[in-house]
């Protein structure tokens, strides 16, 4: 039944992007050509190469559809020549040229599969391949919690590219450059794959996991929508469903988004969910990307909240077949976008603001000045052995909550004199500002002798930030030989070939 | 006698008569008919050829044939031939004689009868009578012949050559008469070489070989035994016709491009006979130059720090003929740079010349690949094509990328670890309990670590290599901070022993030492930074073009030593990259990375995939930026970085107030320089404001404006070409025109000095009129109005000099502003020199000079001495600039330690509309070069050039 349904529901959808996407920019209409844009759009790319092949025109239609299948299945050096013969088309320049950045990108990379996970990562950069394993892990346990929670399914593989900086993204996504260096883009959910920036980009790492999530969300959002999901709906349940694949850590619920969205109407950061524009990575900056995402957020929070999962598979349902949102979203839940935006806000300004200050996404993020030098000098003389004088050097770091960065280095040095009670103390998530990768590796080596499984958590978090980290990876403090049981000899390794020695120059 | 004895008898007998007389015939006949044939033979086509053999063979075939015949016809039938021409009746009577004997003998019937019959029949024959006949006959025809072969003799006596040049033809191979016949009596070669060797023609030896240069047209001059006949001249491969000089000769122009033997030749159709005589010619090629560079072949290593920052190349070039250019070649990779050296337009043999390569040029400093220095020189051979040749090499290796900045890293740190190191004594002072010993080994210590600091940062402050040393303002920031490092206290004073005071001590020397491990570690991280992106771009053109080779091998067509090459530059310089901070680290990496996935893929041929690899390797070096810019990303948080800022390696936030002050002190610096530089421009160009310039002055200044044009007024407007007096009278009409109007200007030095101009052309045009006769008329106006002008610069001059006393060549208002500009400038000049540690002492000095000619020159336009004024002025605008190259600033453009302008922009002044006089002053700069005297042979070249940019 479930199985009939589902084909039904695929006809019908078919049926509406035929009849919905009438006035595109391409001059000549074929049924089959919409039929295969839709079953690629919902990834169904085999599906789409039979009628593909079986199509008995080539019409410039059908050959945009072809160059968009190869680009949905990674044959970036076939676009071109299938999309040759469309002229004055927008949509196949922009093709071609996505398809000549990705070969450019994908040349010689290393391709992995895990036929059981139904999963395939390219990796530009060899070296990445030590992440491999982490991949494997959170894409399956994501996919199940979105087919959990959204009902989402999974045709497979899933495709995976990770890359080693944003010029690739840029060239593999079609993305901007510029964009995605104002708004800081780490990946992107386009033409069927995951596209991401390799861990190693940022020197502490990043949230790179969860960010796995988040764009899994995105083409999970696609398939179940047909791609007509909006852009508040993408971003709000993606951001929303990027930490539930995981334990939930001490810091996910430090900085909620309502705070965000409070300080951004404040600055006058903030933008109706219908002038979001077309993708988050393209706004002016960083804060207002920030305070974008924080709206989003809490608002599918809400709305999830004041009506069910039930309803939300149901709105998702309706997008395939109803012409507008507002009219799927009344179906759905009962009121339209608008309507839905204005009980949001209402109920935003009742939010009560936490008692302890959190640093807020509008904060420029710089840290007051002799800190920083206090930080740089501890790293100076650890480096040079000194530890009792790194230590002294760092200086008091007032009262809590610390830094992240100034707790780790404080409790690094600290540990390094033996007093390990005193790194314990800064290894809470009570007295620091947020976690990160070097501090959740000194929670994982002071609580290897106390609490087994926070230790174990605490590696896990802290590989999920910051892989190629030589704390994170190689559980030891920096300019001290690693253990010889390691949890990933693989990842240490190729922190090792990275960073040697860390934390240098 | 029986009938058949009476016939063989008379037979016999008239075979007697005609034998000898036949035989004779004969031989006359084949005799004339040879003579005949051969002449046919001589025409030398073919068909003549063949008839002439016909004719030679049959007549001698048909004798044959007729005497064979003779023998073989029986007696009665010959009798019958010979005597029935005139006795038809009696032979036929004979015959049926015959015949009825013939048949009475067959049918057995009375033979008597029958041989009766032709017993009678025989008798009634006149054979005496015939053979009398034939006899006369005969006798008539050996006349004949002898007259015959007296004739064909005679005849073939004379043209006894025409006869031999007859069986020579007939008798021909392959066109070429078998027998080399002696047609020439006398033979002239003379040898003209090619134009541009400007070689006189010479008369040549027909024996022996003689050898001339390519491209020498040699004419043969003949005298021929034997005229008319079509006489040509060849090398048996070719052919060029002898022709008649009118003066009894044959003559032929030859042109030597390769060794070649000469003949003559008759032309016989299609067969030639040759001449007996040849004559040899040798071909000498024209040699390429021969150059040669001193010192070379030679390789130096720019990474040697002996080496000198600019490289003399001395180079000799030399030509069997004539020079055309000398160049500078300079090649590197798969680019080359051409500089022209010399350029002759006249035969120059020899050159020989100096060029001082500075290695600081961008060629040589951005090569990433040898550069390869030779001189080459080409010839003018224009005959087979101007030749180049080339001499050896001088090979400039550069440094590995990023090796001498690497170096230069290495030593910063080295201080900065140092200082460090002193920190953690300082950090960790001994107790207040500590006894005296104690105290004492860490005072030692802290000397120690205190000396080894100054030891190393000295080394750092000295590292110097060709394009890469620490800027002036850096080292000198450093060096205050360094001076600022307190040493520990000596033993003899009391804090040595007292620990509280010791604390105190290291306390004070801690915060120093901080400060100057801090900056140097910024130091480091900013010229790091500055480091991997120059690397970085320099790396990027090695990959572009190591990707273009892949692109090129996959049309087959790119040389592996390419590839090697460019693999083994980015292949060295990643490991250097890697020492580079964290932007070094990434772009090492990445290079790593990315060569690891070219060589394996050009292992495997896959040239396009090789090809896509580099080129996205190229890309990111291109951008020579991080990976990842601005914190949080699609999913990931949203601002709030922990650790981003600081540790990314870019540097601090901003520059900190000494910084600033640095660069505000050397903005101000060139600010000055440049303000020096406009006042002692506007001295020195006389730009009084004339307007309130004497009356009287003005009016004087205008009155010989009007002299010198009505001086001028006879010379041609137009010139008629440049080999033609006018041209140069034109040109000093013109001089003359802009003379007057300077004069209406004010601007008496630029009227004396196009008066001066004006004389020049003038001088040339008298020389060039004075050549011709039919300008003797021009000689004269040129004469006069150069007179005239030269009068009138000589009043002007004694103007100028009263003007000069006078101070009226500008308003006493202007001076009086222009000292007040003077002393307002020296006065920044002072305060920069006071100014403290953002201005380096190296400076300093070159500052003092300049201040103190400023005053000098304040003082020079306080008494109207311009000249000295000016003079005063462009000392203290060279010392000025000498304190901007102590900074290692140059006059445009704030920098960083790299020498490179990377970061801020220089400040500039926007001029306000007085100030701007752009176009003005563009035209009047050019009209100024060219009224400057000039060599009349490019005066025109300049002048068209100009006139060209004013267009």
């Amino acid at each position: 039944m479930r199985k009939w349904f589902k084909k039904l529901t695929i006809s019908l959808s078919a049926l509406g992007i035929a009849l919905g996407l009438r006035g595109t920019s391409h001059a000549e209409f074929a049924p089959d050509a919409l039929v295969i844009r839709a079953l690629i759009t919902r990834h169904d790319t085999s599906e789409a190469l039979k009628l593909l092949t079986f199509s008995s025109r080539r019409s410039p239609a059908l050959a945009l559809e072809e160059a968009r299948l190869r680009l949905y299945t990674g044959d970036c050096d076939g676009v071109a020549a299938a999309a040759t013969g469309i002229v004055h088309d927008d949509e196949a320049e922009h093709m071609i040229e996505v398809g000549e950045g990705c070969a450019r990108v994908t040349a010689a990379a290393t391709l992995r599969v895990d036929e059981g996970a139904g999963l395939e990562v390219q990796f530009q950069e060899e070296i990445d391949q030590a992440t491999f394993p982490l991949i494997v892990d959170a894409v399956v346990r994501a996919r199940q919690m979105l087919e959990r929670e959204l009902g989402a399914d999974w045709p497979r593989p899933t495709r995976i590219v990770v890359v080693r900086d944003q010029l690739s993204l840029s060239a593999m996504t079609g993305l901007p450059y510029q964009a995605a260096k104002t708004t800081g883009t780490a990946a992107v959910a386009k033409w069927g794959k995951v596209t991401m920036i390799s861990p190693r980009a940022m020197s502490s790492g990043f949230e790179w996991r969860d960010t796995l999530a988040h764009e899994l969300t995105h083409l999970a959002l696609t398939r179940l929508t047909i791609d007509r999901a909006p852009l508040w709906l993408q971003e709000g349940f993606a951001k929303r469903q990027q930490i539930r694949w995981r334990e939930a850590n001490p810091f996910d619920a430090r900085l909620s988004p309502e705070l965000t969205v409070k300080n951004g109407i404040v600055k006058k950061l903030d933008l109706p969910l219908d002038k979001l524009g077309n993708s988050l990575a393209t706004l002016p900056s960083a804060a207002q990307a920030a305070v974008a995402y924080a709206e989003v957020e809490s608002f599918c929070g809400y709305l999830l909240r004041e009506t069910s999962n039930v309803a939300l598979r149901a709105f998702f349902t309706e997008l395939n077949t109803v012409k507008t949102v507002d009219e799927a979203l009344k179906k759905a839940t009962g009121a339209e976008l608008g309507e839905w935006e204005k009980r949001w806000r209402a109920w935003l300004a009742t939010v009560p603001s936490p008692p302890v200050k959190a640093p807020s996404a509008t904060q420029s993020g710089k840290r007051p000045r002799r800190l920083n030098e206090r930080e740089r000098l501890f790293e100076l003389l650890e480096r040079s052995g000194e530890k009792e004088a790194a230590l002294i050097a760092l200086g008091d770091l007032g009262h809590a909550p610390f830094d992240a960065r100034a707790a780790t280095l404080r409790g690094r040095g600290l540990e390094a004199v033996g007093r390990v009670d005193d790194a314990w103390a800064l290894a809470q998530p009570e007295v620091v500002t947020g976690g990160y990768g070097p501090w959740w590796a000194l929670r994982q080596r002071l609580a290897a002798s106390r609490d087994v499984s926070v230790s174990s958590v605490a590696a896990e978090l802290a590989v999920s930030e910051d892989p190629f980290g030589f704390e994170a990876a190689c559980q030891a403090r920096p300019f001290v030989s690693p253990p010889e049981e390691l949890l990933r000899p693989a990842l240490c390794a190729a922190s090792r070939s990275l960073n040697v020695p860390p934390s240098e120059p | 006698m029986k009938p058949e004895e009476a016939t063989a008898e008379f037979v016999a007998r008239y075979d007697r008569i005609w034998r000898a007389t036949r035989r004779g015939a004969s031989a006359v006949a084949w005799l004339a008919t040879s003579v005949v044939a051969l002449l046919v033979a001589r025409i030398g086509s073919d068909g003549s050829r063949a008839l002439a053999c016909f004719m030679l063979v049959v007549p001698v075939s048909l004798a044959a044939i007729a005497s064979w015949h003779r023998r073989r016809t029986d007696a009665h039938r010959r009798l019958f031939a010979i005597a029935g021409k005139r006795s038809r009746r009696e032979v036929n009577a004979l015959d049926r004689a015959m015949r009825t004997e013939k048949r009475a003998a067959q049918y057995d019937e009375s033979t008597e009868l029958a041989a009766l019959a032709v017993s009678r029949a025989m008798m009634r024959i006149p054979a005496g009578d015939i053979l009398l006949r034939e006899a006369t006959y005969a006798m008539w025809v050996r006349r004949a012949s002898i007259v015959a072969v007296i004739v064909t003799i005679a005849g073939a006596l004379s043209s006894f050559v025409f006869l031999a040049e007859g069986a020579d033809v007939l008798f021909s191979r392959g066109g070429i008469a078998p027998v080399r016949l002696p047609y020439v009596r006398d033979l002239e070669v003379r040898a003209r070489p090619p134009a541009y060797l400007r070689e006189p023609e010479r008369t040549v030896s027909g024996d022996g070989v003689s050898r001339h240069p390519k491209g020498t047209v040699v004419t043969v001059r003949v005298d021929m035994l034997v005229p008319k006949r079509s006489f040509v001249l060849s090398d048996g491969a070719h052919e060029v016709p002898l022709i008649d000089d009118g003066q009894e000769n044959l003559v032929a122009h030859w042109t030597l491009s390769e060794p070649a033997r000469l003949r003559v030749r008759a032309r016989f159709g299609n067969v030639a006979v040759e001449d007996a005589r040849a004559l040899e010619l040798g071909v000498i090629h024209d040699e390429s130059p021969v150059v040669t560079l001193e010192g070379a072949p030679l390789q130096l290593s720019l990474a040697d720090p002996n080496v000198p920052t600019a490289l003399p190349l001395r180079y000799r070039a030399a030509d069997d003929h004539g020079l055309r250019d000398v160049e500078l070649v300079l090649r590197t990779g798969a680019r080359e740079t051409r500089r022209s050296l010399s350029h002759f337009e006249l035969d120059t043999r020899v050159d020989s010349g100096a060029y001082t390569l500075r290695l600081s040029e961008a060629i040589v400093s951005e090569a990433t690949s040898p550069v390869e220095v030779r001189i080459e020189a080409r010839d003018n051979d224009t005959v087979s094509g101007p030749k180049w040749g080339k001499s050896e090499t001088i090979v400039l290796v550069p440094p590995k990328v990023g090796e001498s900045e690497a170096l230069r890293q290495a030593a910063l740190r080295k201080a900065r670890d140092a200082s460090v190191t002193l920190l953690a004594t300082l950090l960790s002072p001994p107790q207040k309990s500590a006894s005296r010993e104690e105290l004492r080994l860490w005072s030692e210590r802290w000397r120690s670590n205190a000396n080894n600091l100054k030891t190393v940062t000295a080394e750092a402050l000295r590292f110097e290599r060709p394009n890469v040393r620490l800027k002036a303002r850096l080292a000198a920031r450093i060096s205050k901070l360094l001076s600022k490092v307190k040493a520990p206290p000596s033993p003899a004073h009391p804090g040595a022993t007292d620990p509280k005071r010791s604390l105190l001590m290291a306390e004070e020397a801690r915060t120093a030492v901080e400060d100057f491990a801090l900056t140097t570690d910024r130091i480091a991280q900013g010229l790091d930074l500055a480091s991997a992106k120059s690397s970085s771009k320099k790396l990027a053109t090695s990959a572009d073009e190591l990707a273009n080779a892949f692109a090129a091998m996959q049309r087959d067509s790119a040389e592996g030593v390419t590839l090697s090459s460019y693999l083994t530059v980015l292949r060295e310089a990643a490991p250097y990259m890697l020492a580079f901070g964290p932007l070094g680290r990434e772009l090492g990496q990445v290079i790593k990375n990315d060569l690891g996935r070219i060589e394996r893929e050009s292992a495997s041929k896959r040239w396009r995939v090789a090809e896509l690899s580099a080129r996205d390797l190229a890309a990111r070096l291109h951008t020579a930026d991080f990976a990842m810019q601005s914190s949080g990303g699609g999913g990931g948080k949203g601002g709030g970085g922990s650790g981003d800022s600081a540790d990314s390696g870019s540097g601090r936030d901003g520059e900190d107030d000494l910084d600033q002050a640095f660069n505000d002190a050397a903005n101000e610096l060139r600010r000055a320089a440049r303000d020096q530089k406009q006042l002692a421009d506007e001295n020195a160009g006389d730009r009084g404001d004339s307007s309130e310039a004497d009356d009287a002055a003005k009016a004087e200044l205008k009155k010989r404006a009007e002299s010198v044009r009505q001086a001028a007024k006879p010379l041609p407007n137009v010139g008629q070409g440049s080999d033609s007096w006018t041209s140069k009278g034109a040109s000093g009409k013109e001089q003359a025109e802009r003379a007057a109007r300077a004069l209406e200007q004010g601007n008496v030095l630029e009227a004396i000095e196009a008066l001066r101009t004006a004389e020049s052309d003038l001088e040339e045009a008298r020389r060039m009129a004075k050549k011709s006769p039919w300008s003797r008329e021009g000689e004269g106006e040129v004469t006069d109005a150069a007179r005239k002008l030269g009068d009138e610069r000589g009043a002007i001059e004694k103007l100028q000099r009263e003007l000069q006393k006078k101070g009226a060549g500008s308003s006493p208002e202007r001076l009086k502003e222009q000292e007040k500009r003077q002393r307002e400038l020296s006065r920044r000049v002072g305060r920069l020199m006071n100014l403290g540690e953002e201005m380096p002492d190296e400076a300093k000095d070159p500052l003092g000079h300049a201040q103190k000619h400023g005053e000098e020159a304040t003082k020079a336009l306080g008494k109207g001495d311009r000249d000295k004024a000016r003079d005063s002025q462009r000392s203290a605008q060279r010392e000025l600039e000498r304190a901007l190259e102590q900074l290692g600033e140059s006059s445009g453009g704030s920098a960083n330690g790299n020498g490179s302008s990377t970061e801020g922009a220089p400040l500039v002044d926007v001029p306000d509309g007085k100030k701007h006089h752009g176009p003005d002053e563009l035209r009047e700069r050019i009209q100024r070069g060219l009224g400057r005297p000039s060599g009349p042979r490019i005066r025109d070249a300049v002048r068209r050039y100009s006139e060209g940019l004013l267009r």
